[in-house]
């Protein structure tokens, strides 16, 4: 009986439970234990063994609608690095990354960093592979920054002259990673990727390999990370309701295929 | 045929500059290098021009909606305003265009893509079924990478985990390298189709 006005009214049902699900932690908060996955411990000591005033490029490649996945984690790796006193170069690859740096810049603790001598947002580079391999070949393309001020005066771009003077790079996309992959590997020692946990399975290779050092996957790793930084943030928050979802997405795959084996059988019968 | 129509033009250019990027990556030279970081800052002049001439296209496509008041056409008016908007605040009020960016437009993207979410839990209920040997493989990775996300199930049962992982770093990492490499191979026959003049597609 329950099987079938599920399956009658399957949608409106799993709409609504879903809907429950992800509203319920916030009133009755689960609060489970976080296991680390060794990706996210790696991403952390390598930002952690950064010595003051070792240069960091970061770029913004995502739109606003996976702030969630990405937006987050950017959050959590850029408060580290200026707690780690390093110096950001921030550039986009995507229209809407400087919009979004300068969200992040907004909404963590800069710990005192001086715009254009510790950290700069240099704005978007059209053209995206183009774009990229424009950067790699002179990093110091730009003329002006984000918000239009001349780079010239500012004495973080007179930190570095070639691709090579950074010591870390990190970026953050939701699209396969080859691009990024060709046009930075072998040029910056220590390659991380922020990425939306559906690109996760793609990337292994590099990983395995080398040539992506390490990743952040999505909001879990973001939620790794604020444990290791000792936070409770935004991410840790999500964790309960990605537990509550994906339960039922656990759920849903067994009765379908009980219903759908019970329908089976009882036919040959 | 004039001399400016002819085929043999593109091909020459596309040539040209492939070779000159090509040799630069193998080749020590310094006039190479020169040359191809030039080249690569024209494509990203031409990348500026394109968002140029879309904005244009964009104009025009909904310009001619709201003119001929096609249905719908007073999406085409909002559209317009909130571009203007945006457009307008962020060189008169900077504040105001990040409140637009942050409190709207950010929101407004995350509740599209959090819509799929509702979709694809209604895909799981009805696609998963092992109808077949390929759909219960094709099930049993995705209900092992789904708890890979989620920390109940580690919590509650460890090897779940485990098994997760060896579909990423096993399975999975097989398949991947085998589309990597074969995404490359079809790269280089395609560049060298392109080349010797056999794939014309991009003259038009």
């Amino acid at each position: 009986m329950a099987l079938e006005i599920l399956s009658k009214y399957d949608r409106q049902i799993i709409f609504l439970v879903v809907l429950i699900l992800t509203f319920m932690p916030a009133f009755y908060p689960i609060g489970l234990p976080l296991p680390q996955y060794f990706l996210t411990n790696k991403v952390y000591d390598a930002i952690n063994s950064l010595k003051p005033g070792d240069l960091v490029l970061i770029s913004f490649d995502f739109a606003p609608g996976v702030w969630v996945e990405l937006g987050i984690a950017m959050k959590d790796i850029m408060q580290h690095l200026f707690i780690k006193r390093a110096r950001i170069v921030i550039i986009a690859f995507d229209p809407n990354g400087p919009a979004l740096a300068h969200r992040v810049l907004n909404e963590i603790d800069l710990k005192g960093a001086v715009y254009g001598k510790d950290y700069v947002v240099l704005g978007y580079i059209p053209g995206f592979e183009a774009g990229m391999a424009a950067f790699v070949s002179n990093p110091k393309m730009f003329t002006v920054d984000y918000y239009g001020n001349p780079t010239a005066d500012m004495p973080i771009m007179n930190a570095f002259n070639t691709i090579g003077d950074f010591k870390m790079y990190i970026f953050a996309c939701y699209t396969w990673v080859d691009p990024w992959m060709r046009q930075f590997s072998g040029k910056i020692d220590i390659i991380i990727g922020v990425l939306s946990a559906d690109i996760v399975p793609q990337v292994m290779p590099y990983i395995n390999t080398g040539q992506l050092y390490s990743l952040i996957r999505g909001s879990r790793g973001a939620a790794e990370y604020e444990q290791l930084l000792g936070i409770k943030g935004e991410a840790t928050a999500f964790m309960d309701a990605a537990s509550l979802t994906v339960s039922l997405g656990v759920i849903l795959t067994i009765v379908a295929n009980y219903g759908y084996l019970k329908k089976k059988l009882g036919g040959r019968r | 045929m004039s001399w400016v129509r002819r085929r043999e033009i593109p091909l020459i250019i596309f040539a040209v500059t492939f070779l000159i990027s090509l040799l630069q990556y193998y080749l020590a030279v310094p006039f190479l290098s020169e040359v191809n970081t030039e080249m690569t800052n024209w494509v990203l002049i031409m990348s500026t021009f394109a968002l140029g001439t879309g904005l244009i296209a964009l104009c025009i496509y909904h310009g001619k909606i709201i003119m001929q008041k096609k249905s719908g056409y007073f999406v085409s008016i909002i559209l317009f305003i909130s571009m203007l908007m945006l457009f307008i605040s962020y060189y008169a009020a900077p504040s105001f265009a990040d409140y637009l960016y942050n409190e709207i437009y950010t929101p407004l993207s995350i509740a599209i893509i959090c819509f799929t979410a509702f979709y694809n839990y209604t895909a799981i209920y009805r696609a998963f079924r092992v109808r077949n040997i390929d759909a219960a493989v094709f099930a049993f990775a995705a209900v092992f990478l789904m708890m890979l996300y989620a920390p109940i199930f580690e919590v509650i049962l460890p090897q779940t985990a485990t098994v997760a992982n060896w579909i990423l770093d096993v399975p999975n990492m097989g398949a991947s390298r085998g589309v990597i490499i074969g995404v490359a191979l079809g790269t280089i026959a395609i560049a060298v189709r392109v080349l010797l003049g056999y794939e014309r597609a991009y003259t038009g």
